[in-house]
């Protein structure tokens, strides 16, 4: 649930450049990359959001889950805005950094000796980081930091009737619990040169686990945002094609640790990954990014599954314009509903 | 470790790196703010401050730091060029210098720019501003040495945004390619050789040709007088390719460069007076403020500071009476309005300090361009079983390149040096023997055109 790619270019390259990148979603991935933007810049992406349908059979206490991926909602799932200040870079982020929407449906699930009939309910989940950061260069390296407060939604709303043997309805349970809870995190980042002509570079991050508040219809589904830490490495290939191409290539582990081991969403400590490439030409007065990787994702417990996804995309950026865009896809690999993102970058004055 | 004290660790590491200056860039744009004010002695300490934190040039881009998915190239790429900046500050500053200091600051910048092409970072603007300085120094074998190492290649490029409009403007209008590559020229073929397009020097704008194939439209304001004198009864100084190479230049005039077939007069192997009857009998015909091209391949000489074209009867060098003064030959056309652009394939002996081409007349509006060097000879080869001048064969290239009614003299001049020192454009290429001068202009402008 919380390794959603937000969107924005790394989306294309499998995640593989989310730490070694340098724009507003540094805010959330890599504070470090802050540091590299030299201008007011002012960032928005828009993705469909992953959803499933699952049919559960058996028994209510343990039921058999047959889960389909569909294409959910499209929606914003980042705006950021960096800008350089005396000194360093500031930052400052809305992403959406996890989400889940699951609709359970069942004919009839068995329940001792009762049965619950016209079973339907549905999970909701979005956690969103509003990140406030800085990212300074230092030498040859960057350094970061931000303030994470993090807003968790969830809602679980459904119903079902309970049969008896003869199958006379003695009763009908009404679900309806939801809420938000709050914590605050906090993120560093760091991103080092690996060789001298600063063409591979090596990004980490570590964002700590976030503790919701207690109390709330949100704490006995989800207690915690699970921290990341993060490493990636990337290198440039310049100069090909008379000097107008250069090809960038890399890869990245996030490591999500510090899970909430007790919600009824609880989730096991899990690392994944991603590999890609990028291939900048320039053609038609314009740079164009073509770009493909390949994202792993774990599943992060009993209530999630695997996500492998391919992903490929291409990004437009006139020259002389201070426009860009990005459209990226993912195809997963299991099957099931594909991802897209749309993201688009203004730089502020010249 | 916990999490608190990892974040401490962080802090305090971040807060004790070192920062690495960017020294050579400050010192590089503190250069380029004292070129734009000309103030050369400021520029060229900068530059020399730039030296020493970053010690060599480079004819590349330079990388700067920056996210490593997106290369971010200092000033757009240009070259780093701090050295050659230098030197061309020092030449700057001796242009402007008295004569007591002139040689100093020319020292300066010729040791700069040997240095330079010694360490084989000469480029085409390194070579033509040296030889232009070798020139002003009267020194023309180091100008025939210049010219055998400019055949070695001119690949390396400078930046030439802290040059004067002016330079900039011969040096940019390289034929195959300005030195600065946010400030190019631009070439495409013609047919299955190569092709220059014009380029404005002031707006940046391709000036329209006016032909792609055939004879270039006539322009009906411009003349010329071309004089071709092989015979001589002089015992030696003799063109014997003169009066070939002046039909040679009267078709390339007619073809390639908009000149009027009724508009173009030739004498060949003519005397004095039939050179002045010429002349005169052209001034007449033309219109008032006309454009003039005088092509002269004959013998040149200077008596008492004086140039002079010699008649095919003139028995010595010193018998002016059978001569025309340029001087004259000038104010025939200058007394119309003419704006003149000569061009001189003779010899140019110096005998006592003095050399053909010496002389700068003060009255009318004049381009001079020599075939060759102060001290030094002309020279043909033999194309098609024909003997022909090499400052015609590549005369007649260049403007076959050009093909236009509007022909910038410095850049149609640039082309035609590195035609004969080089030769990679235009394939004639013997330098080596012979170095021809760029255009010297008397109230005329770099980017008049013929």
């Amino acid at each position: 649930m919380n390794a959603l790619d937000a969107g924005g270019r790394a989306m294309g390259i499998g995640g593989a450049t989310q730490s070694t990148d340098s724009n507003t979603l540094s805010t959330y991935y890599n504070p470090a990359g802050l540091a590299y933007i030299s201008g007011a810049t002012l960032s928005v992406a828009f993705r469909n959001l992953p959803q499933s349908d699952s049919v559960l059979t058996g028994r209510f206490s343990n039921p058999e889950f047959t889960t389909s991926k569909e294409v959910g909602a499209k929606r914003m799932t980042h705006l950021g805005y960096a800008t350089p200040i005396k000194g360093g870079v500031l930052g400052i982020s809305y992403t959406v950094g996890g989400f889940l929407k699951d609709f359970r449906s069942a004919a009839s699930l068995t329940d001792g000796a009762l049965r619950n009939v016209n079973y339907s309910e549905t999970f909701s989940a979005q956690s969103d980081f509003f990140t406030l950061a800085w990212g300074k260069r230092s030498g040859n390296s960057n350094f970061g930091f931000g303030l994470i407060v993090v807003n968790q939604y969830f809602a679980d709303v459904g119903s079902y009737d309970i049969q008896d043997a003869s199958n006379n309805t003695i009763g009908n349970v009404q679900i309806n619990n939801s809420g938000n809870s709050t914590g605050i995190g906090a993120i560093i980042g760091a991103q080092f040169p690996t060789s001298r002509d600063g063409k591979s570079m090596v990004g980490l991050s570590l964002r700590s686990p976030v503790s919701l508040k207690s109390g709330s219809s949100v704490s006995n589904y989800i207690n915690k945002i699970p921290g990341r830490a993060s490493i990636g490495i990337a290198t440039r290939s310049d100069n090909l094609r008379n000097g107008t191409d250069f090809l960038v290539y890399g890869a990245q582990l996030d490591y999500f640790f510090g899970s909430d081991k007790n919600g009824i969403l609880k989730r096991k400590d899990a690392l994944s990954g991603g590999v890609g490439f990028e291939y900048n030409m320039h053609r038609w007065n314009a740079r164009i990014p073509l770009r493909a990787g390949y994202a792993v994702v774990p599943s992060g417990g009993e209530s999630f599954t695997t996500r492998n996804t391919f992903t490929f995309g291409v990004g437009y950026r006139p020259d002389n314009s201070n426009l860009s865009m990005d459209l990226n896809f993912g195809l997963p690999t299991g099957g099931g509903a594909y991802d897209m993102g749309l993201s688009l970058t203004y730089k502020l004055g010249k | 470790m916990s999490l608190k004290s990892l974040i401490t660790a962080f802090a305090i590491f971040a807060s004790v790196s070192t920062v690495q200056a960017q020294a050579w860039k400050d010192a590089y744009d503190h250069a380029l703010g004292a070129a734009k004010t000309q103030d050369w002695a400021m520029a060229r300490s900068a530059f020399l401050e730039a030296v020493v934190v970053r010690t060599d040039d480079q004819s590349g881009p330079t990388v700067m730091p920056g996210p490593v998915t997106e290369p971010v190239r200092w000033r757009n790429g240009a070259p780093y060029s701090p050295n050659f900046g230098a030197a061309y500050a020092s030449m700057k500053m001796a242009q402007k210098a008295s004569d007591l200091e002139k040689k100093s600051f020319y020292d300066q910048a010729v040791s700069g720019f040997e240095t330079l092409i010694a360490k084989n970072q000469g480029s085409s603007a390194t070579f033509y501003f040296l030889n232009e300085i070798y020139g002003a120094l009267g020194m023309p074998d180091k100008q025939r040495e210049l010219g055998s190492k400019a055949q070695q290649g001119m690949a390396w490029k400078v930046d030439t945004s802290f040059m004067t409009p002016e330079d900039a403007a011969i040096v940019n209008s390289t034929v195959g390619g300005g030195s600065d590559p946010s400030n190019p020229i631009a070439t495409t073929g013609r047919g299955s050789g190569p092709k220059t397009v014009a380029i404005d020097v002031n707006t940046r704008k391709p000036v329209p040709l006016t032909a792609i194939a055939g004879i270039v439209p006539v322009v009906e304001t411009k003349f010329a007088l071309i004089i071709g004198n092989s015979e001589t009864q002089m015992g030696s100084g003799g063109v014997p390719f003169a009066s070939s190479d002046a039909m040679a230049v009267r078709d390339a005039l007619v073809q390639n460069a908009g000149y009027g077939d009724r508009n173009v007069d030739v004498v060949v192997n003519g005397t004095s007076d039939q050179m002045r009857k010429v002349a005169k009998a052209l001034a007449e015909r033309m219109t008032d403020n006309a454009t003039l091209v005088i092509y002269f391949s004959g013998i040149g000489v200077n008596v008492d500071g004086k140039d002079y074209y010699a008649g095919i009867d003139a028995a010595m060098t010193s018998d002016t009476s059978k001569m025309m003064a340029v001087e004259e030959l000038l104010s025939v056309f200058s007394n119309k309005g003419a704006r003149i652009f000569a061009f001189n394939q003779a010899h140019r002996p110096i005998t006592d300090g003095r050399y053909f081409g010496r002389e700068n007349p003060i009255f009318g509006v004049y381009s001079f361009c020599q075939a060759t060097s102060p001290g030094d000879s002309v020279f043909g080869m033999v194309v098609d079983g024909k003997l022909v001048g090499i400052y015609t064969k590549a005369f007649i290239d260049v403007l076959a390149n050009f093909r236009s009614n509007k022909i910038p003299v410095t850049e149609f001049s640039w082309a035609v040096f590195r035609t004969m020192q080089g030769g990679t454009e235009l394939q004639v290429g013997i330098g080596l023997m012979q170095v021809p001068s760029m255009p010297v202009l008397y109230h005329m402008s770099p980017e008049s055109r013929f």
